[in-house]
C-alpha cells in the first residue's frame, strides 16, 4: 500500500528483511516477528515481537530494525514497538523461512 | 531522519556499554569462560603424562590435582561465567552486581591455581589456604545469585533449579574446606574416603547436574524452536531429584544402606528430565539440530548410561575390591567428562558465539550484512571434535576400567585432540573480538571506493627527505604520522612518510 509520500509496506518489509536473527539465520519478516506496520506520511511504526521474552538478542534486533527502517528513502521517523501478545510460536515462521532453515542457510555469505 | 526508541524497551547496545539485555558486560562471562577453556586444555594435555598415576587408585595427590583442575577450573568456572550470562536471561531479571562478579573471578582464579599447585606438590597448608580463596569466591557467587533470585516475584522451574544448585555448591565448598583443613589438622583421623565420596556426589549432582537441568528447560526449547515444557512434570523432577541429592549426601557420608533409596530417587529425577527433553526434541520446529545441541544430547546419553552403574554402586551390588574401585573411577570420569564436559562443550558453541557476536556485530545489525553465530566458527571442525571427544572419552574410561596405562594414554591423546579442536574453534570465535574499522555509510552502486585508512605492510615507494633521510611511503595514512620536520615534504597526495 503506497502512501502520499510513496513509502510502501513492501518497502518497510524489504528493509526489515535485512535484519537477520543471528541464531536462526532467518530474517525478522520470515521468522514471523513483525506483527504490524503503520505508515503515516513519512513516519513508520512497526510492532514486532521476539522468539522468547528475555531473548538475549533483544537490544540487537530492535535497534537493528530501527536502523534498517532509517535507510528507507524519504522516511522521517521510525519507531519499533516491542509487543508480547500474541506470544510468538514457531508456526508463525513463513514457508520461505522454514525452507531457508531446512536448507541450512545461515545468514549472509 | 530521526529514529525514536521503541516503547518496548529497546536501547542501542552502544549506549548500554555493550551488554546484552539484563546481563552484565560481555567481558564478565567471557573472562570466566576463556579461563575455563584454558584450564580444560591444560588438564586433558597434562593427563596424558599422568596415565601411569591414573591407572593406579584415584586417591592420589596428582589425580586430585587433575580432578580439581577439571571440576573447579573447567566445570565450575564455566558454569559461573555462563550463569552470569544465562541466569538473567532465563529468569528475565537484572543481575544483582557486576562488581561482585568481577571480584569473584580473581578469588576463584587464585584459589584454583593454588589448590591445583598444592595438590600437585602435596603441600597441604597451601592447599587449605587456596581452598579458602575458592570458598570466598563461592560465597560471592551465592550472594550474587541469591540477591538476583530474591527480587523475582515468582520462582519458576529455572529459578528453583538455580537456587538449589547454588545451595549445594555452598555445601560442597564448605565440606571441601573441612577436608582441606583435616589434611592439616587431622581431626577426622584419616577416615575421609566417605567424606570425599559425599563431597564429589554433592558437587557433581547437586551443583553441576542441577544447574544444567534448570537452564536446559529454557535453552533447549529456545535452540530447538520448540514450545516451553509444561512445568508440572519438571516440578516433580525438581523435588524428586533434590530430595535424592539431599538424602544421598548424609547417606554416603555415614556409609548408610539408605544410599540405594536416595540413588533411586535421583534416577527417577533423571528419568523425568530425559523424558521432558525427548518431548521437547520431538516437538521441535527446527528441522535439524545443530552440533552444539547434538553434543549436549550425547552428553545426556552418558548420564543415562551412568544411572545403572550408580545404582549398582550405591546398592552395594559390586563386591568391594580392585574392580569396584576401578568402576567407581571410570564412573566419576564419565560423569565429569562424558556428561558435564560434553554438555558444556555443546553449549559453549552457542554461548561464546553469542557473546562475541554481540560485542562485535550487534551495533551493525540493520546497516551492513553481519555473520550469523554459526559463521563465527567451523562446523566441520566442530563435527570432527565431537567424534574425537567421544572416542577419547570412551577410550579413557576403558583404560581406567582395565587399569591399563597404554589404553589410558591412547584414550587421553584422542580426548586431548578433540579438546584442542574445540579450543581452536573457540579461538577462531575470539578473533572476531579484534577491533576493526567501523563501516562507513553505504555506497551507491557503482560509486568509487573511498581510500581505506590502512597502513600497508609493503612500502609503496621510497623518497629522499630534506636533510638526507630516506623514508618509506606507505599507503594513505594521514600526514601526521611523520615527524614535523619531514611532514612538509612527505605529504604530496594522500601519502605519509615513516622515517
Amino acid at each position: 500500500m503506497a502512501t502520499e509520500t510513496g513509502i510502501t509496506e513492501a518497502q518497510v518489509l524489504d528493509a526489515l528483511r535485512h535484519v537477520i536473527d543471528p541464531e536462526l539465520g532467518i530474517n525478522l519478516v520470515d521468522l514471523g516477528l513483525i506483527y504490524d506496520v503503520a505508515i503515516e506520511g513519512q513516519d513508520v511504526r512497526v510492532k514486532m515481537t521476539l522468539t522468547t521474552p528475555g531473548c538475549p538478542m533483544h537490544d540487537s534486533l530492535v535497534a537493528g530494525a530501527e536502523r534498517a527502517l532509517g535507510r528507507i528513502p524519504g522516511i522521517v521517523s521510525a519507531a519499533v514497538e516491542l509487543v508480547w501478545s500474541p506470544p510468538w510460536n514457531p508456526n508463525m515462521i513463513s514457508p520461505e523461512g522454514m525452507a531457508a532453515m531446512q536448507q541450512g542457510r545461515q545468514g549472509p555469505r | 531522519m530521526a529514529t525514536k526508541p521503541a516503547s518496548g524497551g529497546s536501547g542501542a547496545p552502544a549506549a548500554a556499554g555493550l551488554r546484552p539485555a539484563l546481563g552484565p558486560s560481555v567481558w564478565v562471562p567471557l573472562r570466566y569462560l576463556a579461563t575455563a577453556q584454558a584450564a580444560f586444555l591444560l588438564a586433558v594435555t597434562w593427563a596424558i603424562f599422568e596415565a601411569d598415576a591414573l591407572a593406579d587408585h584415584y586417591y592420589l595427590s596428582h589425580t586430585f590435582a587433575l580432578t580439581h583442575l577439571i571440576t573447579l577450573g573447567w566445570i565450575s568456572m564455566t558454569i559461573m561465567g555462563a550463569a552470569y550470562q544465562l541466569v538473567p536471561v532465563a529468569l528475565e531479571a537484572q543481575l544483582h552486581s557486576e562488581r561482585i562478579a568481577r571480584w569473584q573471578y580473581w578469588f576463584m582464579l587464585l584459589g584454583v591455581i593454588g589448590m591445583v599447585a598444592h595438590f600437585w606438590n602435596g603441600h597441604f597448608n597451601g592447599m587449605a589456604w587456596s581452598a579458602g580463596l575458592v570458598l570466598v569466591a563461592v560465597l560471592l557467587f551465592v550472594w550474587n545469585m541469591g540477591a538476583t533470585l530474591w527480587r523475582l516475584p515468582r520462582w519458576g522451574i529455572v529459578a528453583k533449579h538455580v537456587a538449589a544448585s547454588v545451595s549445594f555448591l555452598l555445601a560442597t565448598a564448605i565440606v571441601g574446606n573441612l577436608v582441606a583443613l583435616d589434611k592439616v589438622l587431622g581431626f577426622w583421623r584419616g577416615e575421609v574416603l566417605n567424606i570425599v565420596h559425599a563431597h564429589a556426589h554433592l558437587a557433581a549432582l547437586g551443583w553441576v547436574t542441577m544447574i544444567i537441568f534448570g537452564v536446559a528447560y529454557r535453552l533447549i526449547p529456545m535452540f530447538a524452536l520448540a514450545a516451553d515444557p509444561d512445568e508440572r512434570l519438571p516440578h516433580w523432577q525438581f523435588w524428586i531429584f533434590t530430595a535424592g541429592v539431599a538424602g544421598l549426601y548424609p547417606a554416603v557420608l555415614l556409609g548408610s544402606r539408605l544410599q540405594a533409596l536416595f540413588a533411586l530417587l535421583i534416577a527417577g529425577g533423571i528419568a523425568l528430565f530425559v523424558h521432558q527433553i525427548v518431548r521437547i526434541a520431538r516437538g521441535r520446529k527446527k528441522p535439524t539440530l545443530d552440533w552444539g545441541v547434538r553434543t549436549a544430547l550425547t552428553a545426556l546419553a552418558y548420564l543415562v548410561a551412568l544411572v545403572p552403574v550408580g545404582l549398582a554402586l550405591a546398592a552395594g551390588l559390586v563386591p568391594e575390591g580392585e574392580f569396584a574401585s576401578r568402576l567407581a573411577f571410570a564412573y566419576g570420569f564419565l560423569g565429569l567428562v562424558g556428561w558435564a564436559s560434553l554438555t558444556i562443550i555443546g553449549m559453549m558453541h552457542k554461548i561464546i558465539p553469542f557473546l562475541v557476536w554481540f560485542h562485535r556485530y550487534s551495533g551493525l545489525v540493520g546497516t551492513v550484512p553481519v555473520p550469523s553465530l554459526a559463521q563465527l566458527y567451523s562446523e566441520a571442525w566442530q563435527r570432527r571434535g565431537y567424534w574425537l571427544l567421544n572416542l577419547g572419552t570412551l577410550g579413557t574410561a576403558a583404560g581406567l576400567l582395565a587399569a591399563s596405562p597404554g589404553i589410558l594414554r591412547g584414550g587421553l591423546a584422542v580426548l586431548a585432540a578433540g579438546a584442542w579442536i574445540f579450543g581452536l574453534n573457540m579461538l577462531s570465535i575470539y578473533r572476531h573480538l579484534r577491533r576493526r574499522p567501523a563501516p562507513g555509510p553505504a555506497r551507491a552502486p557503482g560509486a568509487a571506493a573511498k581510500p581505506q585508512n590502512t597502513f600497508l605492510r609493503r612500502p609503496l615507494k621510497k623518497v629522499q627527505m630534506q636533510g638526507g633521510a630516506r623514508c618509506e611511503v606507505r599507503g594513505v595514512l594521514s600526514p601526521y604520522v611523520a615527524a614535523p620536520r619531514e611532514r612538509a615534504n612527505a605529504t604530496d597526495g594522500p601519502f605519509s612518510a615513516a622515517c
